[in-house]
């Protein structure tokens, strides 16, 4: 929208009576193509375009969005975010107040050499099928699925603190999957990953790169293999896990209860809250002296990086975890005060009708000093576990149970045979203090998460995690059969 | 002008310009607004307004799909260009689309739409969540929680005279009570505002926390569990996923798939899809525009039926029950308003009473499927857990992480209350039900 009515319409919020009040504009285009058994099955293509206005007013936020994008609704919703925020001054509580920050003007350019809605929409497509087709391999890989995201999105941020920023992003994944039926089961292998493979914010050379018609015969192979494969047996047994499947766990054991805003309860009815309380920082032991997890929104390329927030922060890399201490959270302006930080910018919205609330950025386990092959050799009698299939934990992020595709037994030292439905069980930082080996950075790999589910109405974020697979001691599996 | 018909001259407006053999035009627009509240006070008020237009085309073997919310006039044109251009360039479909001819259903005055002038006002919902947090107070407990409202429209039109148009709203109140080592948890939605039971939200809320005081563990093992509405919702939105969905039944994928006529669950436990009960949200038609029929997916826990759409239903020659999704989608056609059909005339007091030994369920939490063809899954308990003793709630046990499979959770029913909610789109009972297994406890806090 026209730089010069935002700056009109915001100082309309001042004389208003509102200490704060910021405007955020989106345009976003998206396509989604699927392709099951080398048919497409679904192909939409999607055009938004709308605005939200956040106003601070008494010491009370309102909010209010419209997908209109006309300078008479603009004035509208601004009346009615101004008089949600008075609504709420009913309840006499302390006001809130926002951390200063500094005055931003920026225009950033996507990181994209390839726009991916811009590559023939055929080429696309025969990739697909051809990622499809791979997977035929077996009578038994009934459904094998392949799918490929695109986003182009443009942003515009302004406050009355005289921030301007205009963002240009690009978001590309895909992924391919293979079912198995037969022996009276049915198994499922992903590659690169489960729910739609992985994503980051390059252009169509990302897609490229995955090599899906190479590895759908792999993943074929090891479907079939599975449903005919012994139950994953029940015990305590030393673990590797591979890079995806930690992503998920240092997403919902540290990525979750590091959000300040669920540790001061304004989750708590709905997502919950987190055992990882102020009094914990700069001295709780939560993972081994290995554990190194840093909230890094600076890595170009990434799902969950980004150059400012939707409070116009610039992205940063701040520690969460130190060897193995916790040291920090993500912030927000209106939290990051409250214990003495600065905010770091994490404040995100996942479209333009919805408020910015607290969400991960790159959340990575930085890369530790062994080869996966000496994970292995360390290992008299564990399991190595691979591949997203459920996940569970508790409101305060602490009891949680993971289960994965595929697992193989490791005895003495060696992988063997494969096992099916496996699963492992285990308390937050009980199991991030049996950490005792992370792979070095040649195996380490930031994963795009673009579905992290979190606020009222509820939000799907992008978000990633870069991690290398990892092991872990005396770890309860086998408890899913 | 109404609404409606805003809906149907945009509608008319899209058909004019495109070229296709077949076209559908779905509008679907939304105002939600939402009070949140944290630790006794607001600290989230918002409101949104969405519309979005869907515009699917046909031709032969070749369709598209697009959907934009601008409908400016470039927006429409860029729109109808996209779907066009996407047409010509699709590729063949194994399966010809043809969409139904399902005539008018036009409702305009749903007596399930609050259109009264309170729906509307943040200053009441402020009023109603001060109301908590002062209960809240009394008690020594802090309050979290949301009051929702949302309104939405649904039209469908068809170049095969399909005309179909509704308006519902609907209010949601949570109310979440905590104190250090507990917590309770009560919810009330509606179509009207005024029909929120604040009350009983309060009270249960406030009771359930209060009762919660002090935790106690409980050895993991096999339990009873009485489980309540919200508790029960929980449990058969994952049962649902895992085995209701008519794309995983035919493909092997769903615990139900090759077991029509089955004996699957307790012969007490019946379920269907019913949008027209009188706690059920309001959802007339589906989104090709097709009226909902009531589907018994369950009956006497015989597995008797699945729902479809104009595809299904051709694909397996048999009728359109109205369950179509916005196309395309990888779920197919999903019931999305169950009603368990209990027949039972007991009361919780009752079933209390009956139970010797008994985990006591407000609600689970972080449920997932695990093997969803065996109807395995995972979760926890939250906002009030408790073991009941010798007919009587004994004393409050922490959170536990229940695995199990679901299908023979629900193979043997003790008893259901007369009593149901509507919570999450489902409309339950209490159910108290012989085992579940659980495999650990949440530590401590």
């Amino acid at each position: 929208m026209n730089e010069s009515f935002i700056q009109l319409l915001l100082q309309k919020a001042k004389d208003l009576g509102c200490e704060y009040a910021d405007f955020r504009y989106e345009e976003t285009e998206r396509q989604n193509i699927s392709v099951k058994n080398e048919q497409v099955e679904a192909l939409t293509n999607g055009f938004d375009k709308g605005f939200g206005i956040r106003v601070l007013k008494k010491g009370y936020f309102g909010f209010s969005s419209s997908a209109s994008s006309n300078e008479k609704e603009a004035i509208n919703v601004l009346m009615e975010a101004v008089r949600i925020a008075e609504a709420s001054s009913v309840i006499q509580a302390d006001p809130i107040q926002l951390a200063p920050s500094p005055v931003n003007r920026d225009k950033v350019s996507a990181h994209a050499k390839k726009n991916p809605l811009l590559v023939p929409l055929n080429e696309k497509i025969d990739l697909l099928r051809s990622a499809s087709a791979s997977m035929k391999v077996h009578n038994e890989c009934r459904i094998r699925k392949a799918s490929l995201h695109s986003r182009v999105q443009y942003k515009q941020f302004s406050s009355t603190e005289g921030t301007y920023i205009e963002q240009d992003r690009i978001t590309t994944g895909a992924g391919i999957h293979v079912m198995a039926f037969g022996n009276q089961d049915m198994q499922i292998r992903s590659y690169p990953n489960s729910f739609g493979g992985d994503f980051s914010t390059f252009g169509f050379e990302f897609v490229e790169q995955m090599k899906l018609t190479e590895n759908g015969p792999i993943i074929a192979e090891e479907s079939r293999e599975l449903i005919y494969a012994p139950i994953c047996e029940a015990g305590e047994k030393d673990i590797i896990l591979d890079g995806n499947q930690l992503a998920l766990q240092v997403h919902e054991s540290i990525g979750h209860p590091s959000e300040l805003d669920r540790v001061f309860g304004y989750e708590a009815a709905y997502a919950g809250t987190s055992f990882l309380t102020p009094d914990k920082l700069f001295h709780f032991q939560v993972g081994s002296s290995l554990v190194n997890i840093v909230a890094d929104a600076t890595i170009p390329g990434t799902l969950g990086g980004f150059a400012y927030d939707d409070e116009g922060i610039p992205g940063s890399r701040v520690y969460l975890v130190k060897e193995g201490i916790f040291v920090g959270y993500l912030n927000s302006r209106e939290t990051c005060w409250k214990i003495r930080e600065k905010p770091m910018g994490s404040m995100r919205a996942d479209r333009f009708s919805k408020i910015p609330i607290i969400r991960m950025t790159s959340v990575n386990l930085e890369p530790g000093d062994k080869t996966v092959q000496e994970l292995i050799q360390g290992i008299d009698d564990g399991l190595w576990l691979s591949g997203i299939k459920s996940w569970s934990i508790d409101d305060r992020r602490l009891n949680f149970q993971f289960a994965t595709e595929i697992a193989r037994e490791i005895k003495q030292g060696k992988l063997g045979r494969v096992v099916k439905n496996p699963s492992y069980i285990g308390e937050t930082p009980t199991f991030w203090n049996a950490c005792d080996g992370i792979a070095n950075r040649d195996f380490w790999h930031v994963w795009g998460v673009p579905n992290c589910g979190k606020g009222q109405p509820a939000q799907i974020m992008t978000v990633s995690h870069g991690t290398a697979p990892a092991r872990f001691r005396k770890i309860k599996v086998g408890v899913a059969k | 002008m109404t609404t409606f018909e805003h809906c149907k001259e945009l509608a008319q407006l899209i058909a004019s310009k495109v070229d296709a053999e077949q076209y559908e035009v779905i509008i679907y627009r939304t105002t939600e607004a939402l009070t949140r509240f944290a630790n006794s006070s607001i600290h989230q008020n918002v409101q949104s307004h969405e519309i979005v237009v869907h515009l699917r085309l046909i031709k032969g073997l070749q369709s598209s799909v697009t959907n934009t919310t601008d409908i400016s006039a470039s927006g429409i044109d860029r729109l109808v260009k996209q779907s066009q251009e996407q047409l010509e360039n699709s590729t063949l479909s194994q399966e010809p689309i043809i969409l139904p001819a399902s005539g008018e259903t036009i409702i305009l005055d749903s007596p399930k739409t609050d259109r009264s002038e309170v729906f509307k006002e943040p200053e009441y919902r402020a009023q109603v969540v001060s109301r908590i947090c002062e209960e809240a107070k009394k008690n020594a407990t802090q309050a979290f929680g949301s009051f929702a409202t949302t309104k939405q429209e649904l039209f469908v039109m068809n170049s095969k005279n399909t005309l179909a148009y509704n308006e519902s709203t609907q209010a949601q109140l949570i109310s979440q009570m905590m104190q250090d080592t507990n917590s309770g948890f009560a919810q009330s939605t509606a179509s009207h505002i005024q029909m929120i039971e604040e009350d009983r939200v309060k009270r249960e809320s406030v009771d359930l926390c209060l009762r919660g005081k002090n935790p106690r563990e409980l050895e993991p093992g096999e339990y009873e569990v009485i489980l309540l509405p919200e508790a029960v919702e929980d449990m058969l939105s994952m049962v649902s996923h895992m085995g209701f969905y008519t794309v995983g039944i035919q493909e092997g994928r769903s615990f139900l798939s090759e077991k029509m006529n089955q004996l699957i669950f307790d012969p007490k436990f019946s379920i269907s899809d019913f949008s027209q009960h009188s706690l059920q949200s309001d959802l007339p038609f589906d989104f090709e525009g097709v009226p909902k029929q009531k589907v018994e997916l369950i009956k006497n826990g015989v597995f008797q039926a699945f729902v479809t759409d104009s595809l299904w239903a051709r694909k397996l020659n048999i009728p359109n029950t109205g369950h179509a999704l916005i196309a395309p989608n990888p779920f197919g056609p999903f019931p999305l308003h169950l009603v368990v059909e209990s027949t039972g005339e007991t009361s919780l007091a009752d079933i209390i009473k009956q139970a010797k030994k008994a985990v006591l369920i407000t609600r689970f939490w972080y449920a997932n499927p695990i093997h969803p063809k065996m109807g395995t899954c995972t979760g926890l308990t939250r906002d009030g857990t408790f073991l009941v003793e010798n007919g009587q709630i004994a004393y409050p046990i922490r959170n536990l992480r229940y695995t199990d499979n679901l299908v023979e959770v629900l193979n043997h029913i003790h008893a259901m209350t007369r009593e149901k909610r509507f919570y999450n789109g489902m409309v339950t009972p209490t159910m108290y039900c012989q085992s579940m297994r659980f495999v650990s406890q949440a530590p401590r806090s």
